[in-house]
């Protein structure tokens, strides 16, 4: 996405035309991007997530998109928030974000399960919901999950499939972990993608 | 999700996936709005339009609540800030936005200071918005929790809630959903009040809005039938667990789901903790509703725990209808008078409640206002030997002999003995009490010697010689409390002192007693206590100054000479010899009765039927053990204290008709055992003592 790139440049240079040009493009990404993992406070992380890139000195890899980048911008800034609240260190493999910060989402769904399906993904452990949003809402591939997510092409694949069996068991303990899934193993990608729209009502 | 999956959504991945577009995307909400306008505005410094609701300016996000989000905005048309609510887009629904609508409208006509003003109604986006009175304050339940507050403060809130209140029931509107929350406490700072103007919030909204949704819940589940109601209303029951926070907004009104624990709409809006019992079971709400809300939202404010036992899951306290209310466990200063008003409108059944607001914020203003309850101290010192002892040896005809009894009371002499017990027990925390009780009484004997000087200042005319004894009269009384309170200090009792500290502290100054107002007030009740004993009565019932409808059970203490000897004594009295109340029976009095100056006193209580009272002075017996029968159930202990303020302390046991040792450590219940003056048993009825024991004996004795 040169066309990306070139903006930020412009942007770096001083061009706040460019800035709001990505601006305009990319904030509902980065929201998104929050949203489902901080009940609130999200203003702070989006604007930094802009502000990180526009002051950064790094350049963008040749292959790489102005989107990863951002990501992996706004990637960090959320670790880094998760850990300044935390005397120990966490394990992302491990703590969701329903485990560090217990209160309830505000995000509305558009249905019971589709609600289910957003509140599973606050249970699974963060490294898993993030690649699983990632990969559902804005479509990523593993190797760009991968880049910004700063872990090998095989990690993130594992993080894939293994997010999705984590989700599903969420579902199932979500609704009382007797029967089965309130969301098929079928229809779990497509519940998962329609939540993209209710993120940023 | 296998390899195929990923390398389809891989090759699927289009350049222009990334960015958002504008193309037909349904509008989005205020939140998102407002959110990238402030990004945008801290990125680049540019400020886009406010966003609007009407004609409002927005300006930020102060609140969220179940039913929706709360804005602060600026009507430029009126050039004022005002409060705007934003019903949540699931409750948009036609049926419910138009009784919504109706109602606010009824509260806009609304105008009262208690009330927060509804200035406008109307829709945005498809949504309501209530637009309100701007009130720079708190809510209620902030001011509560902002720091400790006097109980007389916090009754003088609730009264203007209840005024506000009131006027709304005037007009025929039900709140529904009064709660501490609801109710708002201005900053500005009323010299008279002592706090800001109390304003009531959303007033026939809230709880409309969830009767409106819930309505239609039920038309969606099946056509309306009454008969879906129960299960939905299953998670509003507060022993229920309830649906989760994160299931809270579960429910989208297009999909009501099966009425599992993540359903119910009850749950999803409102406040059952704070509902009347019959708006749990689902029964329209009426003004009584509000009362019981009211009653409950106070009693948490004033007792910081629940008046019903139980709780659900997260801890909360809900009510359940029928049970019994659950006295404060903590020594309280809250009146009597006012946990009884609250009592009643804590009522189950809507029919036990006060008829009206009217009637409970009367007695509030008037429990609230009444001078200081001399009543039960004195009631209590007066038929102890010290206090009867005092009375009539030393009568205060002179001023000389008033001062040399302060010495006797408060001198180098019982500081000693204090200072040498503290030494002695070296109990932990009561030498540092001391240091603070002991300037405490100082200040309490130098006010008593000012005020007796005053009263003793020159010769009063004839006129007024009856008001100079009456004066003296209280003064002398005044000391009597004092001496009271020290008798047993130099037990070093650390619970003791700091019971006794708290006494001091909110004694009134011994100053009351030359205030024409409050010596009135002291001395009606003082005749009421000295009233003569009917003639015929070998003992005489001093009074039965507390006896009300509905704990229907009054008590005096009875007053006796030659009948109580040293030692655990037993004496019956035939209560129709002593003209007590026709209804009651025989009284019988087992008291620990001594001749010494500790304890020369034994009360007792009368009761329309068989009982049994025990009495005795405690603070020589922490263990209060005796062995009873009754008709199998729970009985209940209360136990007095003397201190005013320090109220009533009850636990419960069991008994059967078996004869069985009941054993109360009365430093178990959290009670000072200074100042304790009796303790009534009784059968717990919910609400109310009933019922009666065959027999109680102190001391463990055994069975008959």
């Amino acid at each position: 996405m040169d066309d990306d790139v070139a903006l930020l440049e412009r942007w770096r240079g001083g061009d706040a035309r460019a800035g709001e040009a990505l601006f305009e493009r990319y904030f509902d990404a980065v929201v998104r991007f929050f949203r489902n993992k901080l009940p609130d406070g999200t203003d702070d992380l989006v604007q930094r997530s802009f502000l990180a890139c526009v002051e950064g000195r790094d350049r963008l890899r040749a292959d790489g998109s102005f989107r990863s980048y951002l990501f992996g911008v706004a990637h960090n800034l959320l670790r880094k928030h998760f850990h300044a609240r935390s005397a120990d260190p966490i394990d992302f493999t491990q703590r969701s974000v329903s485990d560090m910060r217990p209160s309830p989402s505000t995000i509305v769904a558009k249905s019971r399960t589709h609600q289910l399906v957003l509140e599973s993904l606050r249970r699974v452990p963060l490294d898993y919901q993030i690649v699983l949003e990632l990969h559902y809402w804005e479509d990523l591939t593993a190797a760009e999950i991968a880049a910004i997510t700063d872990v090998p092409l095989g990690t993130a694949k594992t993080r894939l499939r293994r997010g999705r069996e984590l989700l599903l068991e969420c579902l199932v303990a979500l609704t009382g972990g007797t029967g089965a899934s309130p969301v098929g193993d079928d229809e779990l990608d497509q519940r998962v993608q329609e939540l993209r729209a209710c993120l940023l009502l | 999700m296998n390899e195929s999956d990923t390398a389809e959504l891989d090759s699927a991945l289009a350049p222009t996936a990334a960015g958002e577009g504008t193309q037909s995307r349904p509008p989005l909400g205020l939140e998102y709005r407002q959110l990238k306008a402030r990004t945008r505005e801290a990125l680049f410094g540019v400020t886009d339009d406010p966003v609007r609701i009407g004609r409002f300016a927005v300006l930020r996000r102060i609140g969220e609540g179940g039913m929706g989000v709360v804005y602060s905005a600026y009507d430029d048309e009126l050039e004022r800030k005002v409060a705007i609510k934003l019903v949540r887009p699931e409750l948009g629904l036609d049926d419910a936005q138009i009784r919504i609508r109706r109602e606010a409208q009824a509260a806009a006509r609304l105008s009262h200071p208690n009330v927060v003003s509804v200035y406008e109604i109307g829709e945005h986006e498809g949504r309501l918005f209530v637009a309100m009175e701007f009130v720079r304050g708190q809510t209620l339940r902030q001011w509560l929790r902002g720091g400790p507050r006097p109980w007389q403060s916090i009754v003088d809130v609730f009264i203007d809630a209840g005024h506000g209140l009131q006027a709304a029931h005037a007009a025929g509107l039900v709140h529904r959903d009064f709660k501490p929350d609801n109710v708002m406490i201005g900053d500005e700072v009323s010299s008279a009040r002592g706090h800001g103007r109390v304003r009531v919030l959303d007033f026939g909204v809230a709880r409309r809005v969830a009767s409106a949704v819930e309505a239609t819940d039920d038309l969606a589940n099946d056509g309306g039938a009454a008969a879906s109601r129960p299960p939905v209303r299953g998670t509003q029951d507060p022993t229920d667990p309830g649906p989760t926070e994160a299931a809270r907004s579960a429910r989208g009104p297009t999909e009501p789901g099966p009425p599992t624990a993540l359903t119910g709409v009850g749950a999803l809006i409102g406040t059952p903790a704070f509902m009347a019992p019959e708006q749990l079971a689902g029964e329209v709400a009426d003004a009584r509703s509000d009362q019981f809300a009211f009653c409950l939202s106070m009693w948490l404010a004033l007792f910081e725990e629940a008046p019903f036992a139980a709780n659900d899951e997260s801890g909360r306290s809900v009510v359940r209808a029928a049970a019994p209310i659950r006295l404060p466990s903590r020594p309280t200063q809250v009146p009597t008078r006012v946990r009884r008003l609250l009592e009643r409108g804590l009522s189950p059944r809507r029919e036990d409640r006060h008829p009206s607001m009217d009637g409970l914020i009367a007695g509030l203003i008037a429990a609230r206002h009444r001078p200081r309850r001399w009543g039960i101290a004195l009631a209590l010192t007066a038929v102890t030997g010290v206090g009867a002892g005092v009375w009539a040896t030393h009568e205060p005809s002179d001023c000389a002999a008033a001062t040399a009894q302060l010495a006797d009371v408060w001198d180098r002499g019982p500081r000693t003995r204090i200072h040498l017990g503290l030494r002695e027990t070296a109990l932990p925390g009561a030498a540092e009490i001391w240091l603070d009780l002991e300037p405490a009484i100082d200040g309490f004997a130098d006010a008593w010697r000012e005020a007796s000087g005053r009263a003793c200042a020159g010769s009063p005319a004839a006129s007024e010689q009856d008001v100079a004894l009456q004066q003296r009269r209280c003064l002398s009384s005044r000391l009597t409390d004092l001496r009271t309170l020290v008798a047993p200090l130099a037990s070093g009792d650390a619970t003791l002192l700091q019971a006794a500290l708290a006494t001091v502290r909110q004694w009134d100054p011994p100053a009351a007693c030359l205030d024409p107002e409050q010596l009135r007030a002291w001395a009606e009740h003082e005749a009421q206590l000295n009233a003569p004993p009917p003639p015929g009565s070998a003992d005489g019932l001093v009074s039965d100054f507390e006896s009300d409808p509905i704990s229907r059970f009054g008590f005096g203490w009875v007053k006796s000479t030659d009948e109580f000897i040293d030692g655990t004594s037993e004496v019956v009295i035939d209560l129709a010899d002593v003209g007590a109340h026709g209804s009651a029976h025989a009284l019988r009095i087992i008291g620990e009765v001594r001749t010494n100056d500790r304890a020369q006193w034994a009360g007792a209580m009368y009761f329309p039927g068989p009982m049994a009272m025990a009495a005795a002075n405690l603070t020589t017996l922490p263990i209060l053990s005796f062995a009873a029968r009754g008709t199998p159930g729970t009985y209940d202990a209360v136990l007095f204290t003397q201190v005013e303020g320090l109220g009533e302390t009850r636990i419960s046991f069991e008994l059967d008709e078996q004869w069985r040792e009941v054993h109360i450590d009365l430093r178990t219940l959290g009670a000072p055992l200074y100042g304790v003056t009796g303790i009534f048993i009784g059968r717990s009825d919910p609400g109310k003592f009933e019922g009666f024991l065959d027999d109680v004996r102190l001391d463990g004795a055994p069975p008959r």
